[in-house]
């Protein structure tokens, strides 16, 4: 409930619900909107501030196949739930290391790139 | 927003990290950077863990890297090729044009001098093979060439009859009077016969082992000279020599100066009458004879002859 993420206070009691995003390939993944705002270049693009079409209907599309916005996901619940206030452990490198399978990881580098903005400094 | 100190602990790597660092570990498996572009950036520390082989391989793929790669040739340079790269450095200080190049002129170079090393040792590890081979044990069916270590004159067949009949003697005789040496020494006397050579001597007698040997000290002077002197023995024991009784008590009547026989005579006489006695006419027979005491000692003379083939 309590996130870091400060919105506007319009859209305050919008922090707990679903966004959608969707792959190239069809698929759609449901993330809170904390979550997704972990990258920065989502965020943006489902803020309401903004007026794309994407903030309306609170979908983001990434063109990339279904496995690697999986795993786009995976992390940004993995890095929300890390910085969030719950847990005040340290995080082994290699726990999210296994995560990615090699097949994905070229083209998971390429879309995290492409979501960069903020994923290495958000928050 | 946040501190910086509260950061470290808590910043998570970027997924960026995660996936250059899973990257990293399996530069083989990658094929292709794919079509899109990527900044250099981001691929960095990828290509950076890459093999030669690999980083030439995507280069050629994706042609855009060439433009920054050069650091990277350097450094493989570098790392491949120390002591090549320090040859370098030492007699020219211009970076070459191309590090790529560079890196593969020094691989060939690598690699004739690998190949020269190389087959040098392979040939001083032949040849050492050679020589061990050569001193090694083989098996043959063959006889090898027979060594000519004694005997340059030695006949080329030594195994004719003759001499084949000769050695078998030899053996024997010495092995039969190895036997009979060892029991106690008074025996020494026996061994002595007269005149005989022991060399020709082939006697079939020593089949008789059952022959119990008792040293027998009296005198004969007159027989023992040599059996052709049958002037000297006295008629009886030539006489006797049906009757065996009697030789032993010739000599005491003949010569009655000469000691007592101290032995039972009926039996030394049984013993001597299995070999023929002191009958001059055979030869081969007076081996058994027990010598006189002053002629087995008599030195150099076939008493010697006899116990020396105790080897």
């Amino acid at each position: 409930m309590s996130n870091d993420v400060q919105m506007n206070d319009s859209c305050a009691e919008k922090q707990d619900d679903w966004v959608k995003i969707t792959s190239s390939d069809g698929y759609s993944f449901l993330v809170k909107r904390s979550v997704a705002a972990i990258s920065g270049t989502l965020k943006n693009m489902l803020s309401e501030d903004s007026s794309f079409r994407e903030a309306i209907a609170n979908t983001c599309p990434i063109s990339e196949r279904a496995a690697v916005v999986e795993k786009v996901c995976e992390y940004m619940t993995f890095k929300a739930y890390y910085e969030g206030p719950g847990s005040k452990e340290g995080v082994d490198v290699n726990e999210f290391t296994e995560r990615i399978p090699p097949e994905v990881a070229l083209e998971l580098l390429l879309a995290a790139d492409y979501l960069e903005g903020v994923l290495d400094s958000s928050l | 927003m946040m501190p910086e100190a509260e950061d470290q602990s808590r910043r998570l790597p970027t997924l960026v990290t995660y996936c250059q660092r899973v990257l990293s570990t399996y530069t083989d498996s990658i094929s292709s950077l794919g079509d899109d572009a990527i900044r250099y950036d981001v691929i960095k520390p990828v290509l950076e863990c890459c093999s030669a082989d690999t980083l030439l391989h995507l280069e050629r793929s994706s042609p855009y890297l060439e433009n920054d790669t050069s650091e990277i040739w350097q450094r493989l340079c570098w790392k491949t090729f120390p002591l090549l790269a320090e040859q370098y450095l030492q007699e020219g200080s211009e970076a070459p044009e191309s590090w790529r190049e560079q890196f593969f002129l020094l691989r060939e170079a690598e690699a004739k001098r690998l190949e020269l090393v190389g087959s040098r040792l392979r040939i001083q590890r032949m040849e050492a093979d050679e020589r061990k081979k050569e001193r090694e044990v083989k098996i043959t069916d063959r006889l090898p060439p027979p060594k000519r270590a004694r005997g340059w004159g030695a006949p080329s067949q030594p195994k004719t009859l003759f001499q084949k009949t000769k050695n078998e003697a030899t053996k024997f005789r010495s092995s039969m009077y190895t036997a009979r040496l060892l029991p106690p020494k008074r025996q020494r006397t026996l061994h002595s016969s007269p005149s005989l050579k022991p060399a020709t001597s082939g006697p079939s007698e020593p089949t008789k082992s059952m022959v119990t040997v008792k040293t027998v000290t009296y005198k004969r002077p007159s027989i023992l000279p040599a059996p052709p002197q049958s002037s000297g023995r006295p008629p009886t024991p030539s006489v006797s020599v049906p009757a065996p009784p009697k030789l032993a008590a010739s000599p005491p009547s003949a010569h009655s100066s000469n000691p007592l026989p101290t032995v039972q005579s009926p039996s030394t006489g049984e013993q001597r009458s299995f070999k023929p006695p002191i009958n001059k006419k055979d030869p081969m027979a007076s081996l058994f004879m027990p010598k006189h005491r002053t002629l087995s000692q008599l030195p150099g003379q076939n008493s010697n002859a006899r116990i020396m083939p105790t080897r």
